[in-house]
């Protein structure tokens, strides 16, 4: 096996054992740690760090294997998840190889934008479909953007452990 | 690919041609994926779950039930070490309630045997309710902040199928099957916003129903009350065995408030579930019952 390709499959590895952690942590802990009712969520603040370290095609892939676990842990029969966090980390991974500078602050901005969307088509359907109080629903989205947005620092810290550790080459 | 960069970075145009011509093909099988997943979902779901979440499900079942009895164990040993006293208290005070509860059974004793002494004088048929369950131990609750509902190690290789109601110990009502694995089903919970059952309080049929705000306070909404009928506080809330989904006389919950809806027309009541939804550990999945009466 050549230099580069040992290298991949350390990286594959360690993204692999991370997502499995960050799966456990969010579908077995955290659910149970609720501030206000509200659970935070990891895996997808998780797809941002790797788009912020990596290019399009790893945050992609890992978007992918990161939606499915989350709609795993929401117990959901529809794959959101599945698709909206690869296009996520497409999309995210494209702006940060192109455009944005590369580091924590930028991190912390696609984070915001990316909780906000979530949240958005999370809300869709309770906000066409049924007849929810809106200011009940946007709480819920704040709060919970709000706890994910405190896990995401130790998220992109762990992710930079697990990946490539500067800009790319 | 360096030269790419460096060029948009310093302003200058890059073409679309040229992009595509790099990423294109990359782009085009994430899509690709996706639509087949989606697609794939969508066509083979029906009343199991999506291929997808359905094998991630079954390879994780294993997993989760490991660090599940992890967290019992940590939580037993935690609750020996520093809640020592208050379980004392609370197995003194459960040996008192037994000791009630068998008093009360003997009296429960006689009142079955005169019942049936009555109906045969009376003629009256018998009321029958037989139930065939699965037992099934509660693995994890979703993480979602949107809907309510948690996982069972029970599954289709059970007899469980999608729409089997869901007890507690004590007969109550707890939620309803929404997704069924080989050896696993997730279960929407009875304050879930989708979760409606036929329901009676005293003489009254309506509708007990999840409402996202009540849901986050772990309650539901009896709707669809006629405003001729005045539902109590305090009231007990049973199936009322409408739709055939639901046994009749299951015990759903206690109303905690009564209110009329803006239209006037019709009243609604808040539903304290009966179950302790926060600590459920273990459930029974209804497979099967009969019911005459």
């Amino acid at each position: 096996m050549s230099g580069s390709s040992k290298k991949t499959l350390i990286k594959v590895i360690k993204y692999t054992v991370m997502l499995l952690v960050l799966f456990v942590l969010q579908s077995m802990v955290f659910s149970r740690l609720r501030i206000m009712g509200i659970a935070p969520l990891i895996l997808p603040v998780a797809v941002v760090a790797v788009a912020l370290l990596e290019d399009a095609t790893w945050s992609g892939a890992f978007g992918i294997a990161a939606g499915v676990f989350c709609d795993v842990s929401y117990s959901e029969s529809m794959v959101f998840f599945t698709v909206l966090l690869p296009i996520m980390g497409i999309a995210l991974g494209l702006l940060s190889e192109y455009f944005l500078t590369r580091g924590l602050l930028s991190y912390l901005l696609c984070c915001v934008l990316s909780l906000a969307a979530i949240a958005f088509f999370q809300m869709f359907a309770f906000l066409v479909f049924q007849d929810v109080n809106p200011q009940a629903l946007l709480k819920t989205a704040l709060l919970q953007s709000l706890y994910s947005l405190i896990l995401a620092v130790p998220v992109y810290y762990f992710a930079k452990f697990a990946g490539r550790k500067g800009p790319v080459q | 690919m360096q030269a790419v960069r460096n060029a948009i970075r310093s302003g200058s145009k890059i073409t679309v041609k040229e992009f595509l011509k790099r990423r294109g093909l990359l782009i085009m099988l994430i899509v690709l994926l996706l639509c087949i997943i989606t697609i794939g979902s969508l066509y083979i779901s029906g009343n199991r779950s999506s291929f997808i979440t359905g094998a991630v499900n079954t390879a994780m079942h294993p997993v989760k039930n490991g660090i599940k009895s992890g967290v019992d164990l940590l939580e037993s040993l935690y609750g020996y070490i520093y809640e020592y006293d208050t379980l004392k208290d609370e197995n003194e005070r459960l040996h008192e309630e037994n000791a009630t509860l068998k008093a009360e059974e003997d009296s429960a004793a006689q009142a079955i045997s005169e019942n049936e002494e009555l109906r045969k004088m009376l003629g009256l048929s018998e009321k029958i309710r037989e139930m065939t369950k699965v037992d099934a131990t509660v693995t994890e609750w979703s993480s979602s902040n949107w809907a309510n509902a948690f996982s069972i190690s029970r599954g289709e290789a059970d007899g469980v199928e999608v729409g089997d109601p869901v007890i507690n110990s004590s007969g109550e009502v707890v939620g309803q099957v929404l997704e069924v694995g080989g050896s696993w089903s997730i279960v929407r919970s009875l304050v879930d916003t989708s979760m409606s059952i036929g329901a009676s309080a005293g003489d009254t049929s309506a509708l007990a129903s999840g409402d996202f705000e009540l849901m986050q306070e772990g309650l539901l909404k009896l709707v669809n009350v006629p405003s001729t009928a005045r539902p109590v506080i305090g009231e007990t809330v049973h199936t009322s065995g409408a739709g055939e989904v639901f046994p009749p006389e299951l015990v759903i919950g206690t109303i905690v408030s009564v209110d009329k809806t803006n239209s006037g027309l019709t009243n609604f009541a808040v539903i304290q579930p009966a179950a302790d939804l926060g600590n459920l550990s273990m459930v029974f999945v209804i497979t099967e019952y009969e019911y005459t009466g």
